[in-house]
C-alpha cells in the first residue's frame, strides 16, 4: 500500500512536467522566438536594417513608416470601436429584447471567420457594382480601392476591415464587466434623478473602466496585428503585418525579422499589465476640483438631458447599423454574388468571367481548390487534435496551481501577437534558417496552428469548468475515497465535455480561416484562405468569390453548432 | 391629500400576476409598511411607485401628479436599498451629493442639504470615508441621507433592514422611524418582517401572492385579523378545525376534533359548516384538571420553553392537536412536563373563519 502512493506522485509530476513542456515548447517559444532570433543575430539585423551598405538605413525608415502607419489605424480603429461598441455591449449586457442571441452571434461572427474571406467580402461590398454600389442604384462600387477616409487620411477598406475584427474584442470585454457590475448602481443615480446618459458617465464608465480598457488594448493588439483581411483590401498601402509577409518573400529576413520582433514585444507589453490590472480589483476615485468642475457640469448635465430625452434610441440604432453593414453586410453579398456569377459575369456576359470557367477552365483552379481544401482540413483537423492534447491537461494545470492564472494570462498572447510575426517567428525556429527540423509545408502550418488552438480551446473548457459545480463534485467523490486522478476522470471530464468540444469547434473553425501566419510558412502547400489570397492579387475575381463564399458558409455552419452547444 | 395613490394597478411578468388589481391610499406624512411574504408582491409594488417598472394596468399618483409614465429621474422619490447601493468610487460625502448635484443645485444649496441630512444620521465625521470603509449599519444611514439630500417628501424604502444584523435592525428601525417623522416625510417600507411593520408603521398593508390581503393599524391586525393567514403572518395563532353544531342568537358552537366543543362569539354561521379557529397563544389560559362542557380542552404538557420573561407552553390535547400558550414567567401556577392539565379559551378572543378552499395549510403558508 505505501509504494503506490509515491508512485502516483511521481507520475504526477511526470504529467506535470509533460504538459508545462510541451507548453512551452509548442505555444511558448514560437512567440518568443522571433525575439531571441533578433537579440543573437543582432549583428547581421543591425546590418540590414540600420547601416546597409546599399541603402543605408532605409528599411529602418520604412519599418518606422509602416509601423506609425499601422499605429494610425489601430487607434482611430479603436475610437470606432469604443464609441459604436459601447452601446452595443450595454444592450447586451442588460437588456431584454427579442433576436438578443442572433446579435451576440453577429457580434461574436468576426472572431472565427475566415479573415482573407472576410476581407475579400468587405473588397466587393464596397468597391464592385454586386455590393452596395448596385444595391442603390449605381453602375460601379460605392467606393475605389484607394479610397481614403478624409481628414483621417486612412484607406477605407483597411478601417472598415479592423473595425470588424476588432469590434467583438471592445463589445465582448465591456460586456462581461457591465454584467459583473451589480445594476443596482444605476438604478440607484436614476432615482436620485440622473438621466441615463449622466448615470452612464459618473457611475457606469468609472466602475466598467477596467473592462473597457482592457477591451480597448486587446483590440489595438489585434488591430496591430491584423494580417489576412488586410491583404486583400490594402492595395499599395502597407501596414506593419503586411510589410513582414512581402519582406520575407523578397528574402529581407533580417527587416521583417526585427519588425517582427517589435510587434510582438509591443504585444507583450500592452497584454502583461492589462492582466494585472483587470486581476486586482481597484477603487476608482475620480477627485476633481468641485467649482470649476460645476460651471462644466452643468453644461454637461443639461446636454445629457437632451440627449437623453430625444436620442436615445438613436444610439443603439445606430450602434447596431454599424455592425450590420461592417459584418452582415460584406457576407450577405459575397454568398448572394455566387449565383449571378455563377456562369458568367452578368455584367459583360463573358463566359470567362463566371465561376464554372475560372473553376474548370484553363487555369483550373478547381484543382487547387481542392487540393487546398484538403490542405485546410487536415491542418484544421491535426492541429486541433494536438492542441486538445496540450490544452485539456493545461486547463487542469491551471485550475488546479497558483501559477495557473500567469499561465492563463500568457495565452492571450498567441491570440494578439501579429499573426505574420508569428508565422516568421516559427519559421526561423523550425525551418531550414533554425533548427532545420521542418521544411516550409503543411507540418509548418500545423506547428503554427498549435500555437493559437491552444488558447482557443482553454478558454471555453475553463469557462464550462468555473461555471460547473466541478469542484465541488470533485470534493464529494475525494469524500467518496476517489484520488483527484481518478475524480478527474470520472467526474470532471464528462461535465466539462461541452467546453472541451465547444473549444475544440472554435479552434478547428479558426484554423479553417486563418491566413496571415500560414501565408508565410506554408511554402507550397496552399490552404483555402491563402489560395483566396493569391486569386485577387491574379484578378481571379469569380474563384475567388465561390472559395470565400464556400469557406465563410463553412465557418457559418460551425459556429452555429457551437453557439448550439454553449446555449444549454 | 392623499400622497401617494395607487388605482387598480397590476404589472404581469409573462403569466405570472405579480400585482394584482391593487388600490391603495397613503395619507402625506403617514408612515405605512407594505407586509408579506416572499413573492407577494411588495417589492414590485413599490419599483412601480418609483417608475423601476411600468404598470400593464391601473393609474399611480404623486401628490396630484400621474406619474405613471414617467422615469424614475422625474418623479423626485427618494429611495433606499436592501445592500445600501453606495456608489463604490465615491466616498460618502460625493454620494450624498449626488442627488443635488445631477439636478444642478446651487453650491451652496447642496452643501447645506448635504451636511444638514449627514449629521441627521450621525455620520458627518465620516464625510470622507468609502462605503467600503463602513459597517453595515452606517452604509444604510448613508444610504438614507444620500435619498433624502435629493430633496424628496416621499422616500421608499426596499427592506432596508434586511441585511443588517439583527441588533443593528432593531436600532436602525427607530431610528428610521423617527427621521421620517421629524422631517415631516411620507414614507412606504417594505419588509418581511412583521415584528419591523409592527413597531414602525402607522398603517401596515399585508400583501399576499399580488393583491393586498388587509390594510390596518398593528393593533387592528394584530387584535383583529381578518383571514386566517393574517392571524398567523402577524404574531402567533393556535388554529383548530371544527364545524358548527348550534347557533344562537349571541353565540355558535363549534365541535373540535374528538368531540372537543367550543362556544364563540361570532353568529353568521349556519350548522354543519366548517370552521377554522384562531386564538393567540397568550389567550389560552392553563387550568388544573377539571372537564367541563364548553371551552376547556384536557392534555398534556409535551414541552415547556423558557424564552426571556415568558415560558411557552406545548400542550398535546387529547384529541391529538397541539396548542401553544404564552404565560409570563411571574405566573403561580405552574406545571410540569406530562402534567395532566387542560386549557381553556376565552370567547370574546377566538376568531372564527370561514374553513379555506385551499385547505388551511395552503391558507396561511407563507411560501
Amino acid at each position: 500500500m505505501n509504494g503506490m502512493p509515491a508512485k502516483r506522485k511521481i507520475m504526477a509530476k511526470t504529467a506535470l512536467l509533460a504538459v508545462l513542456a510541451s507548453f512551452l515548447v509548442f505555444v511558448l517559444m514560437p512567440t518568443i522566438y522571433i525575439v531571441s532570433f533578433t537579440f543573437t543575430r543582432w549583428n547581421e539585423i543591425y546590418l540590414e536594417v540600420f547601416a546597409n551598405p546599399i541603402i543605408a538605413s532605409e528599411n529602418w525608415l520604412q519599418i518606422q513608416t509602416v509601423l506609425l502607419f499601422s499605429f494610425k489605424i489601430a487607434l482611430f480603429t479603436i475610437a470606432f470601436d469604443f464609441i459604436f461598441g459601447t452601446p452595443l455591449a450595454y444592450l447586451l449586457a442588460r437588456k431584454k429584447f427579442l433576436g438578443k442571441d442572433i446579435l451576440e452571434d453577429i457580434v461574436t461572427l468576426p472572431l472565427v471567420i475566415p479573415t482573407s474571406g472576410f476581407g475579400f467580402a468587405t473588397l466587393i461590398t464596397w468597391t464592385t457594382v454586386s455590393g452596395l454600389g448596385g444595391f442603390f442604384g449605381f453602375k460601379s462600387g460605392l467606393l475605389n480601392l484607394a479610397d481614403r477616409i478624409p481628414l483621417l487620411n486612412i484607406p477605407f477598406l483597411v478601417f472598415a476591415v479592423h473595425v470588424g475584427l476588432t469590434l467583438p474584442y471592445v463589445v465582448l470585454t465591456i460586456k462581461a464587466k457591465l454584467q459583473e457590475l451589480d445594476p443596482v448602481f444605476e438604478t440607484a443615480s436614476r432615482t436620485l434623478g440622473a438621466v441615463s446618459l449622466t448615470t452612464f458617465r459618473r457611475i457606469v464608465f468609472p466602475l466598467a473602466l477596467p473592462g473597457i480598457f482592457s477591451g480597448l488594448v486587446l483590440a489595438f493588439a489585434r488591430s496591430l496585428g491584423e494580417t489576412g483581411a488586410t491583404m486583400v483590401v490594402a492595395g499599395v498601402s502597407t501596414t506593419a503585418s503586411i510589410a513582414i509577409v512581402r519582406w520575407v518573400f523578397e528574402f529581407k529576413f533580417g527587416t521583417a525579422s526585427f519588425l517582427g520582433c517589435l510587434l510582438v514585444v509591443i504585444a507583450w507589453a500592452l497584454i502583461l499589465p492589462i492582466e494585472v490590472l483587470l486581476r486586482r480589483k481597484h477603487r476608482f476615485s475620480i477627485s476633481r476640483s468641485p467649482l470649476q468642475a460645476m460651471q462644466i457640469e452643468r453644461r454637461f448635465l443639461s446636454m445629457e438631458r437632451f440627449i437623453s430625452r430625444r436620442f436615445h434610441q438613436v444610439k443603439d440604432v445606430t450602434s447596431v447599423t454599424v455592425i450590420f453593414v461592417i459584418v452582415v453586410v460584406p457576407i450577405v453579398v459575397v454568398l448572394n454574388s455566387i449565383f449571378p456569377y455563377w456562369f458568367h459575369d452578368p455584367y459583360t456576359g463573358r463566359v470567362e468571367g463566371g465561376v464554372i470557367y475560372q473553376l474548370f477552365g484553363p487555369s483550373n483552379y478547381f484543382g487547387a481548390l481542392s487540393r487546398a481544401t484538403l490542405t485546410s482540413f487536415a491542418v484544421a483537423a491535426i492541429s486541433t487534435y494536438i492542441a486538445a492534447c496540450i490544452a485539456i491537461p493545461l486547463v487542469y494545470v491551471i485550475e488546479r496551481y497558483r501559477f495557473g492564472t500567469f499561465i492563463r494570462s500568457i495565452l492571450k498572447i498567441p491570440l494578439i501577437v501579429p499573426t505574420s510575426a508569428l508565422g516568421l517567428s516559427i519559421l526561423l525556429l523550425w525551418g531550414p534558417h533554425g533548427l532545420g527540423m521542418v521544411n516550409p509545408g503543411i507540418w509548418l502550418i500545423i506547428l503554427t496552428h498549435i500555437v493559437f488552438s491552444v488558447p482557443v480551446i482553454t478558454e471555453p473548457t475553463i469557462a464550462a469548468y468555473e461555471g460547473s459545480e466541478i469542484l465541488s463534485y470533485e470534493e464529494s467523490a475525494r469524500t467518496l475515497g476517489a484520488t483527484p486522478y481518478d475524480a478527474t476522470e470520472t467526474i470532471s471530464l464528462p461535465l466539462l465535455k461541452r467546453g472541451i468540444l465547444a473549444g475544440v469547434i472554435l479552434s478547428f473553425t479558426h484554423s479553417l480561416g486563418e491566413t496571415g501566419a500560414t501565408f508565410i510558412v506554408m511554402g507550397s502547400d496552399l490552404t483555402v484562405p491563402t489560395l483566396v489570397v493569391n486569386m485577387v492579387e491574379a484578378l481571379a475575381i469569380p474563384a475567388a468569390l465561390f472559395s470565400s463564399a464556400y469557406l465563410i458558409a463553412i465557418s457559418l455552419v460551425l459556429l452555429a453548432v457551437f453557439r448550439f452547444l454553449t446555449r444549454r | 391629500m392623499p400622497d401617494v395613490r395607487l388605482i387598480n394597478v397590476t404589472k404581469r411578468f409573462g403569466k405570472i400576476i405579480a400585482v394584482d388589481h391593487v388600490s391603495l391610499e397613503v395619507s402625506d406624512r403617514e408612515y405605512v409598511t407594505l407586509l408579506g411574504p416572499s413573492g407577494c408582491g411588495k417589492t414590485t409594488t413599490l419599483r412601480l411607485i418609483a417608475g423601476l417598472a411600468e404598470p400593464d394596468e391601473g393609474e399611480i399618483y404623486i401628490g396630484d401628479r400621474l406619474v405613471t409614465g414617467l422615469p424614475p429621474e422625474d418623479r423626485e422619490v427618494g429611495f433606499v436599498f436592501q445592500n445600501y447601493a453606495l456608489f463604490p468610487h465615491m466616498n460618502l460625502w460625493e454620494n450624498t451629493t449626488y442627488g443635488p448635484r445631477v439636478k444642478a443645485w446651487e453650491e451652496e444649496k447642496t452643501k447645506r442639504i448635504a451636511n444638514e441630512m449627514l449629521g441627521l444620521v450621525r455620520l458627518a465625521e465620516r464625510k470622507d470615508a468609502f462605503p467600503h470603509e463602513l459597517s453595515g449599519g452606517m452604509q444604510q444611514r448613508a444610504g438614507l441621507a444620500r435619498a433624502l439630500s435629493a430633496g424628496t417628501n416621499l422616500l421608499l424604502l426596499d427592506e432596508p433592514l434586511g441585511a443588517l444584523d439583527a441588533r443593528i435592525r432593531t436600532e436602525l428601525r427607530y431610528e428610521l422611524r423617527r427621521l421620517v417623522k421629524d422631517l415631516g416625510l411620507t414614507a412606504i417600507h417594505v419588509t418581511h418582517d412583521q415584528e419591523e411593520a409592527m413597531t414602525i408603521s402607522d398603517k401596515i398593508v399585508v400583501m399576499k401572492r399580488g393583491a393586498i390581503e388587509q390594510i390596518g393599524t398593528p393593533e387592528q391586525l394584530y387584535l383583529a385579523p381578518k383571514t386566517p393567514f393574517i392571524a398567523n403572518f402577524i404574531g402567533e395563532s393556535n388554529f383548530f378545525e371544527g364545524s358548527i353544531v348550534k347557533t344562537s342568537l349571541k353565540t355558535s358552537i363549534v365541535e373540535l376534533r374528538g368531540g372537543l366543543l367550543i362556544e364563540v362569539n361570532s353568529t353568521e354561521w349556519k350548522e354543519e359548516e366548517r370552521v377554522i379557529i384562531a386564538v393567540r397563544p397568550e389567550n389560552i389560559k392553563l387550568e388544573q384538571y377539571a372537564p367541563a362542557d364548553l371551552n376547556f380542552l384536557p392534555g398534556l404538557v409535551e414541552r415547556i420553553l423558557f424564552i426571556g420573561g415568558i415560558l411557552r407552553y406545548e400542550i398535546r390535547l387529547v384529541n391529538d392537536d397541539m396548542v401553544t400558550s404564552r404565560v409570563p414567567i411571574e405566573t403561580e401556577k405552574k406545571f410540569e412536563v406530562g402534567e395532566k392539565m387542560g386549557v381553556t379559551l376565552d370567547s370574546a378572543k377566538i376568531h372564527v373563519y370561514q374553513y379555506p378552499k385551499e385547505g388551511l395549510r395552503e391558507a396561511i403558508k407563507v411560501e
